[in-house]
């Protein structure tokens, strides 16, 4: 390429980041974004848990909460290598590794009585013990609890008695019906060391408090108090929490954010590249050509047009190509004015005449010529479209209009944020499965807006301070 | 000034046009028969229904229908999913609350954002300056749908000062209060010398200023009162455009102070007041008059969302619903109606900013 | 109020500008008086501080970045000491300036009329209707045809000349007894510009008031002026008698200025420019700024900043200048030396 069909050489490129390099708020804006793009691109690797993954037990828990790295219930048995679906991913990992290892559990006993509680709506009028002995009351220890059976929710109560009204966890009914609970009594001494020696393939011993233990050994997550593998206690922290489900917030907004991101640039590459071609066509056209080809954009312009991608998204699969699609057709209006504007202030330069002088033609001029020198316009609206469409996959996600891909409805920040809304609680205690998503969005948004604004100073000083 | 306005006129049946046809082609080219979606019905009662619809002629001759009984009795026809609903039902139903919260959202942004551009122009790089400019830069990046949520959260669920949802249908004074104030204003300013006496813009703008501010109270403090169900969703609704209000209005007026005439202004002996009312806000507020348009299209969006929050029985929120359950009929109508009100809006819009920038009228 | 005494005396007035890189001392230190009814002429080239001055004499610098020292005296009182009350009755009322470009000195969204009668209204306390009538007649008075039914129209359909007619009718509306037109020519076709200038010219004789009047033309002054200051990187260098400064320049800078202007009463060779260019304000050199332009430059001229001097006649009318050197006397070296600092 000779030197006059290069874009724009290094010179103002340099001075731009020169500029920009002095906008601190542009700058942190830039370092926002950089972090959140590196975190969605690696989000498999930097998220501390799966999203999809989840136990009964971890619903709910607030930002920082600990617990011990284990599932549900798992299964050893000495000389035998468990299943993986049986095991924490520690002692099975741990399984191949050609180490001894020693894992050590605090397990307490428990005491599980079957009470039937007689309700009236949803007032408790009779409560029964083993062999329909009516109970006077339950009183509940300090690490004692209920729990409905076969639901296996708890049920919030420090004690049981006939004439109280069921608290929180027992969905009311009509009329007279009975609740089938389980009272789980823990007894204080009942606390016992288990003992797990394993690697190089197996679980080479199992012992309960000094002796061992022959055949299969369940244990059941909520008994151990205390886990330590070869010495040092395997927990786990939430950082942001976990949702109603149990999934990590952190681990979902860091996989939204590859949701969200990815939708952004996609459908901004889609709305640019139709953006700068027509703007270009129609630029360089000129004439009677371009004035219909604007006066469509100002007809498409008027009209509302998140109302006609959600549409769109009724009408046909709500799909990511689909979606795509919906929010590129919406965006390119905007770049499509500019680029044209740009092509018709360059077409007159001399560059554009000596080419066709040269008898090159006039495709080749725009594609050649024209177009790549009005990158610095194409680079603005890039950072400046992305949240945009972010910001409206978001509020499609959120209104309901969630988008499947692969068969599973995506979660983008958006979802995120409505299933958040959706878990307040009626004192808004679960707050942060709200906040988070909220505040991750806002400032991805907000940082791109800046960089954008940035970006806009530094290519383009003339527009400093607009809007 | 007329031509200006009759040309825009003229846009507007091209604009709308354009929609419907764009809307009715995609839901005709929708994959599979909407009734065959949900039920199984037999063939019998699907004849039935697609004569009631009309389905069964060709795409273009229901789309003839469509138009003509749209432009002639402004019926959009019956609704798919509530057979015992037209459309016009519930649109009737659903556009007070719509235009209610809309309305008290487009005075309380207005309100706040021109005051505070304004007084951030006037007292550029002032406390107030720096901390109004970073509270909208703030509310301009964050979505409604995370300011609905949180709001609730804070006042509503944590603090219990406000309620979490709801609509108060008896309340609906708030338009009339809006013209009251005006009218108050327009009294008031009479009285006031803004400047010298005589001819000027001054009193025009005090007038608009006194009067948005006046609707702005009042409602906030009606809303308190009688229906406070509307605060939370007016001030999700505005906030978004109140920010973006304040900044085109403090980068427009500190883009005119900074021009030749206001020193000329400045020159003649005018009071600072003068100034700025008279010669700096005329300039100074057209970017505002250009970001309307868009910000109504924002606002009816935005219902969408906040509708859904408050469980605010809008279109919005039929909308949303009629989407998701795939309602066409519906869905078109709402297209329709709110394709209307925006080309409405931007032609009024229009006929404003040709009003306040001469330059343009006499093209 | 005393009659004998200047209208305006500005004493050791500075401007400074605050910027990022430092102050940029746009006036440093100029000294200058305006007697009643007299015009002066400031001329300079662009840069030389010659409009900071007077639009720091009106105040009407954004103050930061623009710091004031010194004094400018309005009969007697200082400006930069008055509150905004007193400021407000001097400006338009007293002192009415005219500026450079009329295409963007007018409002565009409001009538002519209403930027015409405002002044009248709040500095005369006339009422509209005569306020209207005054300004009708002060339109008709700088030539504007059929002034009536132009009092309702924008700036935009008014002509670049006519807005600048309109200026001249908006700033001598209220009868001020200083006019400052800040080159109000320079933006206007050439063939306009001598019909302004005749008429600021005609219409400040016909009331009596004083005018000082910006420019880089000597040509200009020549035809207008009883007095010339000429200004140089913020500061006098030269002042005296619009003949005395013409006939017999004394600073080399002057001497430059008039040799690059052609004249029809004297028969030149050739037109020689001035040498060099202006200095940054940011980065003066030492002693007089002018040195690294000035064929007469010595050693001294480094050292120390020459302070205006009397070089006038015993009795004859004040003939200033800034210099270390009598150029009556000694002899310039070749200008291509000189242009090349």
């Amino acid at each position: 390429m000779s030197a006059d069909l290069d874009p724009p050489s290094d010179g103002p490129w340099a001075q731009a980041w020169k500029r920009l390099r002095r906008n601190a708020m542009a700058i942190a804006g830039l370092v926002v974004v950089s972090v959140m793009a590196l975190a969605a691109t690696f989000a498999g690797t930097v998220a501390p848990f799966d999203p999809r993954i989840s136990e009964s037990w971890e619903t709910s828990l607030p930002p920082g909460a600990r617990h011990l790295d284990l599932v549900n219930e798992f299964v050893v048995t000495a000389g035998q290598a468990p299943r993986e679906r049986d095991v924490p991913p520690w002692l099975h990992d741990g399984l191949g590794d050609g180490h001894d290892h020693a894992c050590e559990l605090d397990v307490v006993a428990e005491e599980v009585k079957q009470l039937r509680v007689t309700m009236d709506g949803a007032k408790v009028t009779k409560i029964q013990g083993d062999g329909a002995r009516t109970l006077a009351k339950v009183e509940l220890g300090p690490e004692d609890h209920l729990r409905v059976k076969d639901a296996g929710t708890r049920i919030e109560a420090k004690a049981l008695e006939p004439g109280m009204a069921l608290p929180e966890g027992v969905p009311a009914k009509t009329g007279r019906w009975v609740l089938f609970a389980e009272w789980v009594r823990i007894a204080p001494d009942a606390k016992r060391t288990v003992r797990v020696a394993y690697g190089y393939g197996t679980v080479s011993a199992v012992t309960v408090a000094g002796a061992a233990h022959a055949g299969e050994m369940r244990i059941r997550a909520e008994h151990v108090r205390d886990l330590r593998v070869d010495g040092a206690r395997k927990e786990h922290v939430h950082v942001l929490g976990t949702d109603l489900n149990g999934y990590d917030v952190l681990s979902r907004i860091i996989f939204g954010a590859r949701i969200s991101l990815l939708v952004g640039l996609v459908a901004t590459l889609v709305s640019l590249s139709i953006g700068v071609l027509y703007g270009a066509v129609s630029g360089y056209a000129g004439g009677r050509t371009d004035v219909l080809m604007m006066r469509a954009v100002d007809v498409l312009y008027a009209m509302p047009y998140i109302f006609l991608v959600i549409v769109l998204l009724t009408v046909f699969d709500r799909n990511l190509i689909v979606l795509f699609v919906a929010l590129g057709l919406v965006q390119w209006l905007t770049p499509a004015r500019v680029v044209r504007g740009q092509i018709l202030s360059i077409k007159r330069r001399e560059f554009v005449d000596a080419a066709v002088t040269l008898g090159t033609t006039p495709w080749r001029i725009l594609v050649r010529h024209l177009i790549p020198n009005t990158m610095g316009v194409v680079v603005v609206f890039t950072t400046l479209t992305i949240p945009a469409v972010i910001l409206e996959e978001s509020f499609l996600s959120f209104i309901g209009l969630t988008v499947k891909f692969g068969g599973e409805p995506i979660d983008s920040w958006g979802a995120l944020v409505d299933s958040g809304r959706n878990a307040l609680g009626v004192n808004g205690e679960r707050w942060w499965m709200l906040v988070f998503p909220g505040a991750a969005m806002s400032l991805t948004l907000f940082s791109m807006n800046f960089l954008g604004d940035g970006l806009r100073d530094a290519l383009d000083p003339r527009q400093k301070g607009r809007g | 000034m007329g031509r200006y306005v009759l040309r825009r006129l003229l846009w507007t049946p091209l604009v709308l046009l354009v929609l419907v046809t764009l809307t009715f082609a995609l839901i005709k080219a929708a994959p599979g028969n909407p009734f065959a979606m949900d039920r199984v019905v037999s063939e019998e009662i699907r004849a039935q229904l697609e004569a009631r619809y009309g389905l069964d002629k060709p795409a273009i001759v229901q789309f003839g229908q469509y138009l003509g009984r749209v432009v002639t009795d402004f019926d959009f026809g019956p609704s798919m999913k509530f057979k015992d609903r037209t459309v016009n039902d519930i649109i009737a139903n659903g556009i007070g609350p719509t235009m209610l919260l809309g309305a008290c959202a487009v005075i309380l942004a207005v309100a706040i954002g021109l005051t505070a551009g304004t007084i951030g122009a006037v007292r550029q790089n002032s406390v107030f300056d720096h901390a109004s400019m970073s509270a909208a830069t703030f509310g301009m990046s964050v979505p409604n749908f995370v300011t609905g949520p949180v709001l609730v959260l804070v006042f509503a669920l944590s603090w219990k000062a406000l309620p979490v949802s709801g609509f108060d249908p008896s309340f609906s004074l708030l338009p009339a209060l809006g013209i009251a104030a005006l009218h108050v204003a327009w009294r008031v300013t009479e009285r006031i010398r803004v400047g010298p006496a005589g001819f000027s813009w001054g009193r025009e703008f005090a007038c608009l200023w006194l009067g948005l501010l006046l609707a702005a109270v009042t409602s906030v403090v009606t809303l308190l009162a009688r229906s406070p169900t509307l605060i939370l969703p007016a001030v999700t609704l505005a906030l978004p455009f109140a920010s973006r209000i304040a900044r085109l209005m403090r980068a427009g007026m500190l883009e005119v102070i900074g021009q030749d005439y206001v020193r000329t202004a400045r020159a003649k002996g005018l009071s600072e007041t003068t100034v700025v009312v008279r010669h700096a806000l005329k300039g100074g507020i057209l970017p505002v008059v250009s970001y309307l348009g868009p910000a109504i299209t924002g606002v009816l969006t935005g219902s969408l969302v906040v509708e859904k929050i408050f469980a605010i029985p809008g279109i919005g929120r039929e909308f949303v619903e009629a989407a998701l359950s795939r309602d066409y009929m519906l869905v078109l109508g709402i297209v329709v109606l709110d394709g209307l009100l925006l080309v409405l809006f931007n032609l009024a819009v229009d006929v404003v900013y040709g009003f306040l920038d001469p330059r343009i009228r006499y093209e | 109020m005393s009659s004998n005494g200047p209208l305006l005396d500005l004493r050791g007035l500075r401007t400074h500008f605050r910027t990022d890189r430092g102050p940029v001392r746009s006036v440093d230190g100029v000294d200058l008086s305006v007697a009643p009814g007299e015009s002066v002429g400031v001329v300079g080239e662009s840069g030389s501080g010659k409009s900071v001055t007077m639009l720091s004499v009106m105040r009407l610098l954004p103050s930061p970045p623009a710091m004031h020292q010194g004094q400018a005296l309005w009969k007697g009182e200082d400006v930069f000491g008055w509150g905004a009350r007193r400021l407000r009755s001097f400006r338009g009322r007293e002192v009415a300036m005219i500026f450079q470009d009329p295409m963007t000195s007018l409002n565009p969204y409001l009538k002519i009329g209403v930027q015409l009668t405002e002044a009248v209204q709040l500095h005369l306390g006339l009422d509209h209707a005569k306020a209207r009538d005054r300004a009708a007649e002060m339109l008709r008075r700088v030539g504007i045809p059929v002034p009536e039914s132009r009092l309702d129209d924008y700036p935009h359909q008014y002509s670049g000349g006519m807005r600048q007619r309109v200026m001249i009718a908006m700033a001598l509306s209220c009868e001020p007894q200083l006019l400052i037109a800040d080159e109000p020519t320079t933006a206007l076709d050439v063939t306009i510009q001598a019909q302004i200038l005749e008429l600021i010219d005609a219409q400040r004789r016909a009331s009596g008031t004083g005018l000082v009047l910006i420019t880089h033309s000597l040509g200009v002054v020549a035809g207008m002026c009883d007095r010339v200051v000429v200004m140089y990187a913020g500061r006098v260098v030269e002042e005296g008698r619009t003949e005395d400064l013409f006939g017999d320049p004394r600073m080399p800078y002057t001497v430059g200025l008039l040799r690059s202007v052609p004249r029809l009463d004297v028969v030149t060779e050739r037109l020689v420019p001035v040498p060099g260019t202006p200095p940054d304000p940011q980065r003066l050199p030492s002693g007089c700024p002018f040195r690294v332009r000035c064929p007469w430059a010595e050693a001294r001229c480094a050292e120390t900043r020459p302070e205006l001097r009397d070089v006038a006649a015993p009795g004859a009318a004040p003939h200033r200048i800034a210099c270390h050197v009598d150029i009556t006397k000694a002899a310039p070296r070749e200008p291509a030396s000189g242009g090349a600092a």
